[in-house]
């Protein structure tokens, strides 16, 4: 294989958003703790509006501690209008 | 993925596999396959099905979500870049269904996918013979190909003139060309350029 062929190559694989990756890495190991936030967040408005206006706040109050990258997966995972049942 | 390693009475053992380690739930290790995977799977998405950025993080995540749950069920584990693919592939396929529900899959959208994977799959292999150089070659390498830096900004970056840049960079690809082979006596011998 010549130069130029393994640079072109090499050139086809860029690398992926680091925030991609790095959320990749962690959700499978958090499936249940944002199971429990996303239903946490169905049940209770105050803690979805928290989850809106300040999600790392919110989050941090509530015991959780999750990356920027999965908080922001998080966030669009959270329910849009989901009735209150609190 | 699976290293034959000697045992003292000379047999040869297969050591524990990374594969075998995700299943395990050996978080570091899951880090490393993501790590691995993660230009293939990005690439298949946006070269493959050219997914507009907004909707592939979705199914980038969507992918080793999957990978993840149902690493349990892949029989070979040296079929991993292949079943990786494949879950990509269906989970696109999937997506565009759904975004364009009334628009079939042809059979020219279809076959155009595979020709753009087929390099894929060459470039997969470029890489990860790649990461086995050591660190110095590696870097000098994905700095000249992938980056597109000049000599200059080689040199100054990793402290070497620039004068010598040509001569590591032919040095590297006799390296990398060794490794794509299989069979390179002196990568980890030296410690690299």
């Amino acid at each position: 294989m010549d130069e130029r062929e393994i640079g072109r190559l090499l050139r086809l694989l860029p690398a992926a958003p680091a925030e991609w990756t790095l959320t990749a890495q962690e959700l499978p190991f958090l499936s249940a703790e944002l199971a429990d936030i996303l239903e946490r967040a169905r049940g209770d408005g105050g803690f979805r509006d928290g989850l809106r206006a300040d999600p790392d706040t919110t989050l941090r109050d509530h015991g959780y501690d999750l990356s920027p990258s999965v908080m922001a997966h998080l966030m669009k995972l959270l329910p849009e209008d989901e009735p209150d049942q609190s | 993925m699976r290293r034959a390693v000697d045992t003292e009475a000379g047999e040869a053992v297969i050591s524990t596999s990374l594969v075998d380690r995700c299943r395990r739930g050996d978080r570091d290790a899951w880090r490393d396959l993501v790590a691995e995977y993660s230009r293939y799977v990005y690439a298949i998405i946006m070269r493959g099905y050219r997914l507009p950025e907004s909707d592939a993080e979705d199914v980038f995540q969507d992918v080793f979500a999957r990978v993840f749950e149902r690493l349990e069920t892949l029989r070979d584990d040296d079929a991993l870049r292949g079943w990786i693919a494949q879950v990509t592939r269906n989970l696109c396929s999937d997506h565009l269904r759904r975004a364009h529900p009334h628009e079939e899959l042809t059979e020219a959208t279809v076959t155009d996918v595979d020709d753009r994977l087929a390099d894929l799959d060459d470039a997969l292999a470029v890489r990860q013979a790649l990461t086995r150089l050591p660190q110095g070659c590696a870097e000098i390498l994905d700095r000249f190909f992938c980056r597109d830096e000049s000599y200059r900004t080689i040199g100054g970056a990793l402290g070497i003139p620039a004068g010598t840049i040509a001569s590591r960079i032919s040095r590297c690809l006799d390296r990398l060309r060794r490794e794509m082979a299989g069979r390179d006596p002196a990568a980890g011998a030296s410690g690299g350029e």
